[in-house]
């Protein structure tokens, strides 16, 4: 065991919400702080927020959100949720879900299906990894992503039984072609109700004339392949749920699954279809989230806690390593801002910006997902970053300001009210020096509008864009 | 599906609507309905924020004739930007709210624009989120002012007459109103998010209220709209959970209507046009048995539901007439034997 006990601060209280969350503000990491760092991230993960948004308030005035035919109001529900929870671990942990089994409304045409998937992801992403993989192959967004209800008896379509095994668990070069072929007859039968008219409204891209339906899984025995099979150098009459659970006893799904999970709760790792011709960024970290996966039964929040609790996580040394994805720097930035009035057309534009940023929520752009990491940073979406940045956190209604107004703050400590207003926010020396030089400047004073231009002149650093 | 009592006497009688989410036959996520003194129906389609050519108010009848559509979103006069009600002086004008801007918007029957007032605000004679508009015999205007949870009376040039209610959850008092309906000496609100519908003289006394809240089957659970018949049954639009309750004139419960939607005319000429449609069609099971879900993915599953019914009301034929939002459609029912 590696994990470690010290004694907490807010630095480590910021570090733990910016990765199991989208980011503390000055309140919420002085709370965490008067705990033990164990204690902060039993906190984070054992608390869920029933109530994250008053869904009737905007079904009743956004109503394309009850709808949510558009990706971008499948978005806006999501960002609402994201930006409003409590506890917004479970809202992290279903982006990191919906970054591994991508999964995208270009092709399901409907969000309402998108929209449950990411309830799924709320409702099993903690719980066994076997278990998610059986949801996540029932789940009808899924089956009609990769064209399981064209998987039949008779004529098996290999899509989602490739997927399963080189996207969602065990990564490229752990099975054989043969074994993808098993794998499809498994999963034959795994539909959707009324599948033909369901799939022909997808296909033609129709909501006439009733709009969507929204679509229910369906296993039909009668169009299940319930022959022997040979999977991984096991036999019998497996059906999907025994495939899943040869898959989740291998090594390489427990590799397969500790990188993504590095990649996404520690550093940035290399793209994932380098992952079978490169190293792990840290090898002991992969071991250890392994070693994990076995003891904890795959049950995915135990693993959590143990990494968070560990030193690979705790380690300074990876503080504001990762590059924020568009999503988290949209959800931060709102937050700290003081959140959404509902009904707001701002949640709509936050969903378009983090679109514009490279990440469409809902929508990526291939069944690899998002690979994250300096793929987010580009000449584009760096002023689309900062100008968002800036704009909803520099915005003078904002509480943000209010708040470091109210703080009485003076040339000398009005920096430092701005970054910990921020989440503690940790600057680089030389950000500090050029912004102490604007401070010191005759012509600052501490009123409303210079406070506004500070905040966007932090918040366009390097450092924010960090987590 | 319905299940009313053996004295309540309702029947399905057909399905008007469309999906037509950039214009022409059809709605798009329609708020409101109303019906002029020529018996033609006006629908208020709200539209979406990324799907705006939606937005317009359609003129049809529920004969399935569709006589046209005016205005389209923006905030420029003429325009709308999240339409909620609408409703007609003697003359066939047409008043309608907008939650957004705070505006009324008046257009004479063909849609032809006339003018616009209102301004946001909290006292006397502002408004912040108007909803429900009903006028009365005087052509004065009854607006639920929903933010400021109360209701508010202006005649039609906007003029403020008198307002009552509050932000609570006791008699006479509001929590976000929705619907309103004016019927000769009696006004009724629902009052969406203290889960009942409340009843007020023309001078806004509190007369009387019904409904439990709850998801139970005799309870409301963020009512939309009400209506009421020529026995004084009432029909109260459970928008929250996806039906239709009925209840006679002591308010005793007397069941519900959960949609049972048939295609509708303009439907069947769709699908007559895209035959593979039609064909797949041919093996679609409409009412399917489904997971434990909550009301509102019931019908987002099952087609022939009510999904976010939003207004009801009751022609001069005793129809009922639920608008169905979600599905871009009118569900008709035939009160009576």
């Amino acid at each position: 065991m590696v994990s470690i006990e010290s004694k907490t601060n807010k630095k480590e209280i910021s570090h733990l919400l910016k990765r199991a969350g989208f980011g503390g503000s000055k309140k919420d990491i002085d709370f965490l702080s008067n705990k033990t760092y164990c204690e902060a991230v039993d906190y984070i993960l054992d608390n869920v927020d029933k109530n994250p948004v008053p869904i009737d308030l905007i079904r009743r005035y956004q109503i394309d959100l009850s709808d949510v035919r558009s990706v971008f109001s499948s978005g806006s529900y999501w960002m609402y949720r994201m930006a409003h929870s409590k506890f917004p671990f479970e809202e992290k942990i279903a982006l990191f879900w919906h970054r591994l089994f991508a999964t995208g409304q270009n092709k399901l045409i409907q969000g309402k299906v998108m929209t449950s998937q990411i309830e799924m992801f709320r409702e099993h992403g903690l719980g066994s990894f076997e278990n998610l993989l059986i949801e996540l192959s029932k789940n009808p967004a899924m089956i009609m992503w990769l064209d399981n209800q064209d998987n039949h008896k008779d004529n098996i379509n290999e899509n989602y039984g490739r997927e399963i095994l080189e996207l969602f668990s065990m990564g490229a070069g752990n099975y054989s072609e043969e074994d993808i072929k098993e794998c499809s007859r498994a999963f034959t039968g795994w539909t959707i109700e009324n599948m033909p008219y369901m799939a022909i409204k997808m296909r033609n891209n129709t909501a006439r004339p009733y709009n969507y339906v929204a679509w229910q899984f369906k296993f039909d025995k009668d169009d299940h392949d319930f022959g022997i099979k040979e999977f991984l150098g096991e036999k019998g009459d497996f059906n999907g749920d025994d495939i899943i659970r040869i898959i989740c006893s291998q090594k390489a799904t427990a590799i397969y699954f500790a990188r993504h999970i590095y990649h996404f709760f520690i550093q940035d790792e290399s793209p994932v279809p380098q992952w079978p011709h490169t190293k792990a960024v840290d090898d002991k970290a992969i071991n250890f989230i392994v070693n994990s996966y076995f003891k904890n039964s795959y049950n995915i929040k135990e693993v959590l806690r143990e990494l968070f609790k560990s030193q690979y996580f705790r380690s300074e040394t990876i503080y504001n390593k990762r590059i924020k994805s568009p999503s988290e720097l949209v959800v931060n930035s709102v937050r700290l801002s003081g959140g959404f009035d509902i009904p707001s057309e701002e949640v709509y534009k936050a969903t378009i910006s983090s679109a514009l940023m490279g990440q469409p929520l809902l929508n990526p752009t291939s069944v690899d997902g998002w690979q994250g990491g300096e793929e987010w940073i580009n000449t584009g979406s760096i002023i689309e970053r900062i100008n968002f940045c800036s704009n909803i956190l520099g915005s003078p209604e904002k509480k943000i300001i209010s708040k470091i107004f109210s703080r009485n703050a003076n040339k000398t400590n009005i920096l430092s009210f701005c970054c910990e207003e921020l989440g503690y926010l940790d600057l680089h020396e030389t950000t500090i020096k050029e912004l102490e030089n604007y401070i010191n400047e005759d012509e600052f004073i501490i009123n409303n509008e210079y406070l506004s231009i500070l905040i966007k002149l932090i918040v366009s650093s390097r450092e924010f864009q960090m987590v | 599906m319905k299940k009313v009592s053996e004295n309540t006497k309702i029947t399905y009688s057909h399905t008007v609507g469309f999906t037509a989410d950039v214009g022409g036959r059809g709605f798009h996520l329609p708020r409101d309905m109303s019906i002029n003194s020529k018996n033609k129906l006006y629908v208020v389609n709200r539209s979406g924020a990324f799907h705006t050519t939606g937005l317009r108010i359609s003129i049809a009848d529920i004969k399935d004739n569709y006589y046209g559509e005016f205005s389209k979103f923006g905030k420029n006069p003429g325009e709308l930007y999240w339409p909620c009600s609408i409703t007609f002086d003697s003359n066939d004008n047409v008043y309608v709210t907008d939650e957004y801007t705070n505006l009324i918007s008046i257009f004479d029957t063909d849609g032809k624009y006339i003018k616009r007032w209102g301004e946001k605000g909290s006292t006397e004679g502002k408004l912040n989120f108007p909803s429900g508009i009903d006028s009365d015999n005087n052509n004065n205007l009854y607006i639920c002012d929903n933010l400021n949870n109360r209701v508010q009376v202006f005649t039609k040039d906007g003029n403020f007459i008198k307002s009552w209610g509050r932000e609570g959850n006791k008699s006479g008092e509001f929590d976000k109103p929705w619907g309103i309906k004016v019927y000769d000496e009696i006004i009724m609100v629902a009052d969406w998010r203290n889960d009942r519908i409340q009843i007020f003289d023309k001078d806004g006394n509190f007369l009387d209220k019904f409904g439990d809240d709850g998801n139970k089957e005799s309870t409301l659970f963020r009512p939309s709209d009400v209506a009421k018949d020529k026995n004084n049954y009432y029909y109260v639009s459970d928008w929250g959970n996806q039906r239709v309750q009925i209840y006679n004139d002591k308010f005793e419960y007397c069941g519900f209507l959960r949609g049972e939607a048939t295609l509708s005319e303009w439907a069947k000429e769709y699908l007559d046009a895209n035959v593979d449609e039609k064909n797949a069609r041919e093996t679609f099971c409409p009412v399917i048995n489904i997971d434990d879900v909550d009301a509102h993915e019931e019908s987002a599953r099952i087609e022939s539901y009510f999904w976010d019914p939003t207004s009801v009301i009751i022609d001069k034929n005793d129809n009922l007439l639920v608008l169905d939002s979600n599905r871009n459609r009118i569900q008709i029912y035939h009160i009576g034997e």
